[in-house]
Formats: C-alpha cells, sequence, structure tokens
C-alpha cells in the first residue's frame, strides 16, 4: 500500500507508540482488502463501549492504548455503555459492574473521544455531510450514515474505528469507492410504512433476504413527518439480520435498470413480526432501540398525556445524554416519566449485562432488539408497536 | 535418526512479527470472542473439532476468523498473559484475526503459495515470519 511521507512516519514511530500502533493496524487491514492508499477521515464513531460486551480484555486494551498517549485527530463519539452513567442503580447495575465501566469511559474520555455513548451519533453532534469519508463501527450508524446522509463508511470494528480515530486515516477500499456504491437489488416494497415497528421488519426483512448487497427501495411509502426516524429503524433492521451497509431510496440518482428483483409484501412483514411474540406475561416494556430522537420521544409524550402505565410492568426508554436533556428542556420527560416510565440514557437493552435481564419476557418494537434479547440474553420477546403498547399496558 | 524435513512456503504477511511453535491445527474457522477462554487460551466453542485443546505457544492453523469483533481483544488479553498462540497462519484472514494479531504483536500470514492443510500436520514444527512473509515447516523436529 502506497503511504505519504507524514503517513510513513506515522508508522515509523515518529508520533508516538499508540499512532505508530494504530498505523499498524490499519496497514494491516488496507493490506489484506487490497487498498492502494490511506485515506483522511472527518469523523470516526467507536463501538465496543459496554463492559458486558468487550469484558476485561477490551478494558485492559482500551485503558494500555489510552496510557500509551493516544489522542484523537479527528471528531470522535463513542457507542451506548453497560449502564446509565448516572442512574446505574435504578437499573439494578452492581458497584463493580459501574467501576469497570467508568474506566472504561475514562481511558475513551483521556484519548479525547466524546463521551456520547449513543448508537445514534448522526442525531447530535457527530453528523458528516455527504461524501464526507469516515470511520464508523455500530452496524445501524453505518447504514443510516451511509445511506441517508450519504456520507462514506465501510463496517468497522471498535478497534479498527480507534485506530482510525488516532491516525485520522482508513484504507481506500469497500464503500469508500463510488464503483462499490452501486445498488445489487431492486426491492419492490408497495407497502405504506407509519410506525417504527414496521420500519424495523422491513429491514430485518430484507436483512434476511439479501444478507449482503446494496438494495434500491422502490414504491416505498414513508410517512412524511417521521421520515428520518422510519429511516433509523429500517437501517437498524437492515444490519440486524444481515451484513447490509448501504441502501438507496429510488428517485435520488439513476441506477442501471437491469438488477435482481425482490418483492416484499404485507405479509411477509406481519411473518417477521409473528416470529417474535414469545412474550407471555411481560416484565419490561424496552423503547428505542435505535435511540430514541427527539421527535420520537415528543411522540411518546402526546400519545400518554395524563395516563398512568400498568403497575405490573417496567417501562424502560432509552436516549443519549444530549436528546435527554433537550426533551426535559422541553417538558416532555415530565409527561413520560409521570406516567411512571424510566428514562435512561448512555446504554440500551443490547448492551446492558445479560443478568439484568436473563430470560426476562419483555415487549418491543425494535427488531434488532428482539433479536439480540433473544440470542444474548435468552429473552422471551414479543414485537408490538407503541400506539398498542400504550393502549394495553396505561390503567 | 530421521532426518528433518523442512519446506518452505511463500505468503502474505499481514502482521509484521515472527515466532515459531508447534502446529495445531483446525478445519473450522474459529470464533475468538465466546469461544477461546480469554484466560487460558483452552477453545470452549461447542461442537468445534478442538473443543478443550489449547492454542497457547501455539502456531495456530485455520481457515479464518468469524463472530464478533471484541475477539480482537481476546487474542490482546491472552498475550498479556503469555497464553496466546505463537502465531497464526490463515487461508484468508478476516477483520478480527488481522486486528488481533497486530495489537497482540502475534505473526499472521496467509494466502500461502501452497495451501497449508496439505502440508502441515500436529507433528510438524512451524517458524512463521510475518515481516518476510515466509513460513518454514519442519517435519520430524524433536525438541530437547
Amino acid at each position: 500500500m502506497y503511504l505519504t511521507k507524514l503517513q510513513e512516519s506515522m508508522l515509523k514511530g515518529e508520533f508516538g507508540p499508540a499512532v505508530q500502533k494504530a498505523m499498524e493496524i490499519l496497514v494491516s487491514l488496507g493490506d489484506a482488502l487490497g487498498a492502494e492508499k490511506l485515506i483522511p477521515i472527518t469523523s470516526a464513531h467507536v463501538s465496543g463501549v459496554s463492559y458486558a460486551s468487550i469484558g476485561d480484555a477490551g478494558l485492559s486494551f482500551i485503558e494500555d492504548f489510552a496510557s500509551l498517549g493516544a489522542k484523537s485527530r479527528v471528531i470522535t463519539t463513542i457507542n451506548p455503555a453497560g449502564a446509565d452513567l448516572m442512574k446505574w442503580r435504578r437499573m439494578g447495575i452492581s458497584e463493580e459492574f459501574y467501576e469497570k465501566q467508568l474506566r472504561i469511559i475514562n481511558a475513551f474520555r483521556k484519548m479525547g473521544f466524546q463521551i456520547t455513548c449513543t448508537c445514534t451519533p448522526y442525531l447530535i453532534d457527530n453528523c458528516p455531510n455527504s461524501g464526507d469519508h469516515i470511520a464508523w463501527a455500530e452496524s445501524s450508524a453505518i447504514v443510516y450514515v451511509n445511506s441517508v446522509i450519504g456520507a462514506k463508511t465501510n463496517r468497522e470494528s471498535g478497534p479498527s474505528a480507534i485506530a482510525s480515530a488516532i491516525t485520522g486515516y482508513t484504507p481506500y477500499c469497500g464503500y469508500h469507492l463510488e464503483s462499490n456504491r452501486v445498488p445489487s437489488h431492486r426491492v419492490k416494497v408497495n407497502l405504506k410504512i407509519n410506525t417504527l415497528l414496521k420500519a424495523s421488519a422491513l429491514g430485518y426483512l430484507i436483512g434476511q433476504e439479501l444478507i449482503t448487497g446494496i438494495p434500491l427501495l422502490e414504491n416505498l411509502e414513508l410517512q412524511q413527518d417521521a421520515k428520518k426516524d422510519l429511516l433509523k429503524a429500517i437501517s437498524a433492521g437492515l444490519a440486524t439480520s444481515g451484513g447490509i451497509s448501504l441502501f438507496y431510496l429510488e428517485g435520488k440518482r439513476i441506477f442501471p435498470s437491469r438488477l435482481e428483483e425482490y418483492c416484499v409484501d404485507r405479509k411477509d412483514l406481519l411473518n417477521i413480526i409473528e416470529h417474535f411474540q414469545e412474550c407471555k406475561i411481560p416484565e419490561y416494556i424496552f423503547i428505542g432501540c435505535p435511540h430514541c430522537s427527539l421527535s420520537e420521544i415528543r411522540e411518546l409524550a402526546l400519545m400518554l398525556g395524563a395516563q398512568k402505565i400498568k403497575k405490573n410492568v417496567d417501562f424502560w426508554i432509552f436516549t443519549s445524554r444530549e436528546i435527554f436533556e433537550k426533551a426535559r428542556a422541553y417538558g416532555y420527560v415530565k409527561v413520560i416519566e409521570h406516567a411512571g416510565i424510566k428514562v435512561f440514557c448512555d446504554t440500551c437493552p443490547v448492551v446492558m449485562p445479560n443478568e439484568i435481564i436473563y430470560n426476562a419476557e419483555i415487549i418491543t418494537n425494535s427488531c434488532k432488539a428482539a433479536h439480540y434479547l433473544t440470542s444474548l440474553k435468552k429473552a422471551k420477546v414479543t414485537l408490538m408497536d407503541l400506539r398498542s403498547i400504550i393502549k394495553l399496558f396505561t390503567r | 535418526m530421521q532426518e528433518n524435513e523442512i519446506i518452505v512456503i511463500k505468503g502474505r504477511g499481514l502482521s509484521k512479527y515472527i515466532g515459531e511453535g508447534p502446529a495445531l491445527i483446525s478445519y473450522e474457522p474459529i470464533t475468538f470472542f465466546g469461544g477461546v477462554d480469554p484466560y487460558t487460551g483452552i477453545i470452549i466453542e461447542h461442537y468445534h473439532p478442538l473443543r478443550g485443546r489449547c492454542i497457547s505457544g501455539k502456531v495456530l492453523v485455520f481457515p479464518y476468523g468469524k463472530g464478533s469483533t471484541v475477539g480482537a481483544y481476546i487474542l490482546y488479553q491472552l498475550s498479556k498473559l503469555n497464553k496466546a498462540p505463537k502465531a497464526i497462519i490463515n487461508i484468508e484472514a478476516d477483520h478480527v484475526t488481522i486486528v488481533g494479531c497486530v495489537i497482540s504483536k502475534i505473526p499472521l500470514i496467509d494466502r500461502l503459495e501452497i495451501n497449508p492443510f496439505s502440508v502441515i500436520d500436529e507433528s510438524s514444527y512451524i517458524i512463521v515470519d510475518g515481516i518476510k512473509g515466509l513460513v518454514r515447516v519442519i517435519k520430524n523436529k524433536k525438541i530437547f
């Protein structure tokens, strides 16, 4: 792989051992992937933040790396942690877990990463421009940023995103090349998508059918005032069941007419939803996978009004701290908490410690949550849309 | 005494370190996260043909890695505990194995000119040079 003089000197250690190690990672990956060079990035997003996911192995790498003097060269945000960093006790998190989690967070802070702890960095301060080259981990955000925003990223891992944050470069290959961003399938949707559940199931269904590839979605009618939120849910669904990193909506650009075709109808969508109907006596309701946007929280507050949630179920919603602060300023949090719902930040159902919800019975409106709660936490999960949940669980 | 047979194979050096040890061969992919105990190096993946075997100190030969990217950190932890493999040979290295080897200073070579499974067996002793991209397979080597 061709390296510039600056990149060569980084690799030789002239910028310190952390930059050198980060450069070694990128050069090895670039060589393996056949990249001709490294290109500068404008933003990085790092996954593998929860102590529940990375354990002592990840903790020791991140702490060691921070102590080598690693510092981010571009705006860098991080994925959800294993606990709300303020209200962790109310989640049932143990002291030991919290302490290890805090060490991970502090190491990232030392590296100059923004402690956003969210899977939706594009809703807050890490929103790249169309055409930007970036290095993001977190599969749902990768799909969103590639497809809806039009920035360019490969599916990075936690460590490769850290390496890119520290050097400011990523290998020039895969989705960074325009020639690799051409649709492979034409997917005729013929559906009106007006709930997060349907959007999530649509993504999950297409991911399951195509596994990889770049779908061009046709005849898809998205409820206009919730479009961004619905696209966020579609992105998460696509990334969960398959390895899709990019999709297109018709109309934006002209594409080759000869593409493999695939049709989706109402019945296929219902099949996905019916696949997750395992919960008999619900203990938890989880909303916010991916993290709730401000408009989703507003919508929930409007649906609730003065109603209260039944006492026999624990209703939790998840968002980023920044969105939470905005929602609080608008008064939405007050309405939601008055209803008996807990609002947690910095974390999500997927990366919470397994023991908290192991084997639990859970209702959610997200296929991503349903998928991972079933596989990682052995939970019994039922999919239901938010309006039905509110109708069923208010008193 | 039997004469040692040495075979030199060229490949692609992806993690530029040097290491040697006895071979451990897996015809199945290896999942580091959840599949290998991060404190002992013992393969714990259910139904894996090498379940119960230890990868520490070995030159580990397998097609490619799979599973969560956290697997890279598992190799790092093993190397800190001196329980890592001495080197890794893949058919086609994957993201997790590449990153794991680089951060743990484990030599890694893939795309050998001769299929390693046809040359290497568990009686082989292997020297891996990730800098030059060379694998030396020594058969029937007696180690005293």
